[in-house]
């Protein structure tokens, strides 16, 4: 005991651990009403831990090439021992990431969570999310199968539709004049390298920021409103051990779901590993239905809604608009919510209806974007997209004029 | 025990997928625990397919011992002379000779089972019928022109295209199917089923070989989780006792 007290009192002397401790895990004060919901932010981060891992061990043994990359794939599924566990458990994750981070972000939605003085933790866990969808987006391509390459033809195609530059930054986005070799090799060095790097600095930023402020709640309330005489939050309870011991319990409910789609349903129905995917890359052949992964599919659901030219602008270069604001205009809505209240509980009839439009036309998108194009999808995508930005667009305005109901002083478990 | 009720567990799940499919013919389900399934599948491919067909992802020695194949008796019987047991498996027509006789290379089937499905492989091999205006005198019901001849044809017989005109109104126009012409195959309609099932149920196995270990070794992982989550959820449930 003499030994390991000594010791901690010798790193202490150089590095303040027992400080460090103490303001993050012993005497954090967390609301003692947080839901479900709030569990998805550490499941974010164990799976982004779990992609880092597992990656690793997959770079140990796949080629880069345009000539090798598919079959070290198959060499990692059939020959490398527990090769397939890996690689199942990484592709997996990455669906996973997918739905943990939607659930993540809807909840800050619902209560508010990036209100003042938390603009900043959602600025950079949107900024997280975003390179989180390049980082998703280059690692697809590299199994180097027929829904990789042809899904990476067409999204690399949209810097193409860009005017004047388009043609020059599409080939150098590329490093070809369509997607081959030179593009899975640079890919492969950003996804492994440099985006896991700034994503390390990201999640960093986005936690030391949440830690200064503090978690929201599902009531909205600020909990160091009412402190006793330590200054302690009378509804707050320490992180650690009440919030480690309800993550662990998260965690290891999340671990069962997770490892029996890996064990028994690892190509999730042809969601996970596309049927496409089980070919090796054909730069001769296009597939006749082009689908982006189902994560994305929303998103892409979008770039198709627009199919016609406007402003003599191409419809292509519209739709890439659209998409990109799809995503950006998630950043502003500290800005865009006029609510003086945080939490949906309290806030008015519109806004339930609004963040409702959201949800359901998120959610038609994804289905939208999964099936052929056709005259219904194609108009039902552009409903939906309208629904999707009116929720953003209108904010203002409704969050400014609906009557909110009055927020409690004390939280109520 | 575990085992028998996760497979009646998969069976009634594929039951009622197979009844949602509402096949005439029946929807082929893969069973990896018929390993003589898996076996006469291997002989069909080793006798029938392998000389255009590679299996360039799977190896012989995989293959002997998921398939419970002594090694000795594998190496004598189902080995080429010029492989070894380490070896993939490749085929001994050359890509431009595929192309010059068949006009199209012969897909590597190690994952067609995976790119299609076992079903689609099933239904594929009893879907050849005669048709004198292709090069090899035969067409698939599935695979419209194919440039492959259908080589179990002295098993099946010969097989004849027989439409029914349906409604006009209808997009797919006409409904098809093959009967059996006049001359027979050695063996009868039901053995030749079993015999696409098994080259089915091969090939889905050689797409997916980790799945011997994958489902045994998943349910002592779930096992466990599931008790680790009693136990962490007992271990919340404490800590938050004074919580209020």
């Amino acid at each position: 005991m003499g030994f390991f007290s000594g010791l901690l009192d010798w790193l202490d002397e150089r590095f303040p651990i027992k400080a460090f401790y103490k303001k993050h895990f012993s005497e954090y004060y967390v609301p003692k009403n947080l839901n479900a919901m709030y569990v998805f932010g550490v499941l974010a981060m164990l799976l982004l831990f779990n992609q880092l891992i597992t990656g690793i061990w997959l770079a140990m043994s796949y080629t880069p090439t345009a000539a090798g990359a598919f079959a070290s794939i198959q060499y990692i599924m059939r020959d490398v021992p527990y090769g397939w566990l890996i690689r199942y458990m990484h592709t997996t994750g990455a669906s996973a990431l997918f739905i943990v981070l939607y659930i993540h972000v809807l909840r800050g939605l619902l209560y508010g969570s990036y209100q003042r003085p938390r603009e900043l933790v959602w600025l950079l866990g949107m900024t997280l999310y975003f390179i989180i969808m390049i980082e998703a987006f280059m690692g697809y391509l590299l199994p180097w199968g027929q829904m990789s390459y042809w899904g990476a033809q067409v999204i690399t195609s949209l810097f193409g539709s860009i005017p004047v530059i388009g043609k020059g930054l599409e080939q150098w986005v590329r490093g070809d004049y369509l997607v081959s070799g030179v593009t899975l090799g640079r890919f492969y060095a950003l996804h492994i390298i440099a985006f896991p790097i700034l994503m390390g600095l990201l999640v960093y930023l986005h936690l030391s920021t949440l830690r200064h402020v503090g978690s929201n709640n599902p009531q909205g309330i600020d909990i160091k409103k009412h402190v006793n005489k330590k200054g302690v939050p009378l509804d707050g309870v320490p992180f650690s051990p009440y919030f480690i011991t309800k993550d662990i319990l998260a965690i290891a409910i999340f671990l069962f779901l997770f490892y029996a789609v890996i064990f028994f349903f690892p190509d999730g129905f042809g969601f996970i590993l596309e049927k496409a995917n089980f070919e090796p890359a054909n730069p001769l052949i296009t597939p006749v239905h082009i689908e982006a992964a189902w994560y994305f599919s929303p998103f892409y659901a979008m770039l198709r809604a627009i199919t016609f030219s406007l402003f003599g602008l191409d419809a292509k270069f519209l739709g890439m608009v659209v998409m990109l604001s799809s995503v950006l205009i998630v950043f502003f809505v500290p800005w865009l919510d006029k609510s003086p209240v945080r939490s949906i509980r309290y806030k008015g009839y519109l806004s339930k209806c609004f963040l409702c439009v959201f949800v359901v036309s998120f959610l038609v998108l994804a289905v939208m974007g999964s099936l052929p194009v056709g005259k219904t999808t194609t108009w039902v995508s552009q409903l939906a997209t309208l629904g999707y930005f009116s929720y953003f667009l209108l904010m203002p305005w409704y969050s400014r004029v609906e009557a909110t109901k009055p927020v409690p002083e004390r939280v109520s478990p | 025990m575990r085992r028998a009720i996760l497979i009646t567990l998969f069976s009634c799940f594929f039951s009622i997928v197979a009844v949602a499919g509402g096949s005439d013919q029946g929807v082929m389900t893969p069973d990896f625990s018929d390993q003589a399934s898996l076996q006469r599948g291997l002989k069909i491919y080793s006798n029938y397919c392998s000389g255009c067909h590679q299996l360039s992802y799977m190896r012989y020695k995989e293959i002997s011992i998921d398939l419970g194949i002594p090694n000795a008796l594998f190496e004598e019987n189902l080995l080429p002379k010029y492989a070894r047991m380490g070896s993939q498996i490749t085929a001994t027509m050359a890509s431009v000779d595929a192309k010059r006789w068949f006009g199209a290379k012969a897909p590597d089937l190690t994952l067609e089972a995976k790119r299609r499905s076992p079903n689609w492989i099933y239904h594929y091999l009893q879907g050849f019928y005669q048709d004198k205006s292709r090069p090899l005198g035969v067409n698939n019901l599935l695979l419209e022109n194919v440039a492959m001849p259908n080589v179990l044809e002295h098993l099946q017989g010969q097989r004849l295209l027989q439409c029914q005109q349906e409604e006009k109104s209808l997009k797919s126009g006409h409904n098809c199917r093959t009967v059996a012409g006049k001359i027979k195959g050695t063996v009868s309609e039901q053995e030749f089923k079993q015999i696409a099932y098994d080259t089915a149920n091969f090939l889905a196995y050689t797409a997916d070989p980790s799945r011997f270990q994958r489902e045994s070794l998943g349910l002592k992982v779930l096992l466990f989780i599931a008790l680790f989550c009693v136990f962490a959820y007992l271990l919340k449930k404490e800590f938050w006792r004074d919580v209020r």
